[in-house]
């Protein structure tokens, strides 16, 4: 029974990791971006929510909506801004280029907001916990899970069954042939930026009805976290990202539960760990292909 | 890429950018030392500082075009290097509680310049041990594993109480670095840098850095030439972390965190990676954008109108100029090659921007 909750615990904590992962690996499957600055969108969307229900006092349900188009909408002009004038960067420089677009969002949302923590109640039907036998789990952790897992099928959905999706997969197998066939370069990526801003917000969602708080770092815990996962399943694969994600919040509950009380404060210098070992053993990644090695 | 020319003239011009590298740095720090206000004098030392820890991170990403997000690991290696070696044996017994096989640190104190040496040591160790298992790794996969190590590192100091003191800050480390010291240790930077990059070593690895492949076919041992560069760099960000702690009245895990990587890999960037010159000019620039929005923040009175910038204003224009020399300038103020006398940058230059 006790692994049964390990494994809840894990499947609950794996899948909100998968969704921060795909929202990395989304636009690193089009524009070769890894986006430092996918973690400010998460801060900006947990504030806009702060706004709508402390201050507006907005329904929740409204205030979810609200706070997904902030988070849309903060994606659409960092790509628009700061991204598109440097598609044609390599990917290192547009590395760079995300770590000062994060720091100059961050810093302008200290400036704007403050940098002391706010606090969001949740409504009601999220608090608590859910016990079943000698199972115990948190509502929030059953909302993560379920909210995680629409979104990932939806996005697969979107992907497989739509014109924009398949023009978006097309995209990240071969840019210049899905150009060269009629697909606009703008639109998707536009595209793949709004869909990392929703998948953002919606984390941000989560994020919030877990602790209870914001705070402007609040975005940097999960941001590394997608950073190890979507290197884990092989940077720009969206399956590779969802399993990432699912492997780390394995891994993150197993050494929770396996490692001694003195090295607990350093467990997450052992999930880092990871990635570079699993680098070392398939630089690709789990899902990863060799396409991109030019070949000698 | 070099022209023929100006590997036979071994003059002058061929050294260009050492000397003005280093003509930068001098006068810089001599005119600082004469005139500067005690203030400005703390400036210019910081400047000096974040020379070191530049051109350290030049060294490698500068000549293997891999950038490192991790090389501030190695500034806290320095500086934790050296403040337990350095600060008084009274303060150690208060601070620290080191395990077993280190318990001769409590006895030992030694002055700030064996701590550099020991600091550097230590770091290119560490740089040694690491940089063998990264520099397996290319591209972005070798950037996000050296972004790791950041996380391991920070994750290390602030968590391991008896020999970093966490997240407390570490204070009773001598502060002996101002201008004079601090600029002896920019030039040896900058030279090492320069021999380094001038090297067999350093050249294959530049020619790795153009076409990794090609390279490869002609017999270049790529990962190794990276972990040659990647355990000198570490050493000289090394020296760059000894002499923080030596002039910080304190410093945490934080300072050597993703604050401090921005702002070094900004500098290295802004000026131009892929030359010395370049990446001094890159860390003057900052320096100055940072320190004057620093005294807009304060107030200041221009042509009769006072300007009063909120506090925080600064990091936000300085993360848009970075962001706007990525757009403008994408090879840095002063471009891709090494600065050679106008007369001969001609063809260098057409080289380039048909590249």
């Amino acid at each position: 029974m006790r692994f049964v909750q390990y494994v809840l615990d894990a499947l609950s904590l794996g899948s909100t990791f998968a969704l921060a992962a795909l929202g990395i690996a989304l636009v690193f499957s089009l524009m070769r971006l890894i986006n430092f600055a996918h973690g400010e969108i998460i801060v900006a969307s947990a504030y806009a929510l702060w706004y709508l229900r402390s201050e507006w006092e907005l329904h929740w349900f409204l205030a979810t909506i609200g706070t997904v188009s902030v988070g849309i909408a903060v994606a659409l002009i960092m790509e628009r801004l700061a991204f598109r004038p440097l598609r044609h960067a390599g990917p290192t420089m547009l590395l760079a280029s995300s770590f000062a677009v994060s720091v100059t969002v961050q810093n302008f949302l200290i400036l704007s907001i403050g940098d002391d923590f706010r606090s969001v109640a949740s409504p009601s039907f999220i608090t608590g916990t859910v016990t079943w036998g000698s199972l115990r789990l948190p509502k929030v952790s059953i909302l993560a899970l379920v909210v995680s897992v629409l979104f990932m099928t939806g996005l697969a959905l979107f992907l497989r069954r739509t014109r924009l999706g398949q023009q978006m997969l097309a995209s990240a197998e071969d840019f210049d042939m899905a150009r060269l066939l009629g697909v606009r370069a703008n639109g998707v990526i536009a595209a793949a930026f709004a869909i990392s801003g929703l998948l953002a917000a919606v984390l941000a969602l989560i994020l919030v009805a877990q602790q209870g708080l914001i705070h402007i770092r609040m975005g940097l815990p999960p941001l590394l976290i997608a950073f190890v996962a979507t290197v884990i399943g092989g940077i720009g694969s969206l399956p590779g990202a969802v399993a990432g994600g699912l492997i780390l919040g394995g891994v993150v509950t197993a050494l929770q539960v396996a490692l001694p009380i003195g090295l607990l404060p350093f467990r997450d210098a052992f999930t880092y760990s990871i990635v570079i070992v699993i680098l070392l053993v398939k630089p690709e990644g789990l899902f990863g292909s060799r396409t991109r090695e030019s070949r000698v | 890429m070099k022209g023929r020319k100006s590997l036979r003239f071994h003059g002058l011009s061929y050294h260009l950018p050492l000397v003005v590298s280093l003509l930068v740095v001098l006068l810089v720090g001599l005119l600082g030392a004469a005139f500067a206000p005690l203030v400005l004098q703390r400036t210019v030392t910081s400047m000096m500082i974040a020379v070191v820890l530049a051109v350290g991170l030049y060294i490698f990403s500068g000549n293997s075009g891999i950038l490192s997000f991790g090389h501030m690991s190695f500034m806290a290696v320095g500086a934790y290097v050296t403040s337990w070696l350095t600060i008084p044996a009274n303060l150690k017994a208060l601070f620290f509680s080191f395990p077993g096989p280190l318990d001769f640190l409590y006895t030992l104190n030694v002055p700030p310049w064996a701590g550099l040496l020991a600091g550097v040591f230590i770091a290119a160790v560490v740089g040694l041990v690491t940089g063998s298992i990264l520099m397996r790794l290319s591209d972005i996969e070798a950037s996000i594993a050296t972004l790791s190590l950041l996380l391991i590192v920070n994750v290390v100091a602030s968590n391991w109480q008896g020999v970093t003191q966490g997240q407390r800050t570490m204070v009773g480390v001598p502060q002996v670095v101002e201008i004079g010291n601090s600029m002896v240790c920019a030039i040896l930077a900058i030279l090492i840098a320069y021999l380094y990059q001038r090297s067999r070593s350093g050249q294959r690895l530049r020619a790795s850095r153009e076409d990794e492949n090609a390279a490869a076919v002609l017999g270049v041992r790529v990962s190794l030439e990276r972990l040659v560069a990647f355990t000198i760099s570490a050493g000289v960000v090394g020296a760059g972390g000894v002499l923080y702690a030596h002039f910080s009245s304190g410093f945490s895990p934080n300072h050597f965190f993703l604050q401090r990587t921005f702002l070094i890999v900004a500098m290295v960037i802004v000026g131009g990676r892929h030359s010395l010159p370049g990446v001094v000019t890159g860390v003057f620039v900052i320096t100055i954008v940072a320190e004057v929005l620093r005294k807009v923040e304060e107030g200041v009175v221009l042509f009769g109108v006072s300007i009063n910038a909120p506090t925080g204003m600064g990091d936000v224009a300085l993360g848009l100029f970075l962001l706007a020399v990525l757009v403008w300038r994408p090879e840095g103020i002063i471009g891709p090659a090494e600065i050679r006398w106008p007369s001969r940058n001609k063809g260098a230059a057409r080289e380039v921007e048909t590249n």
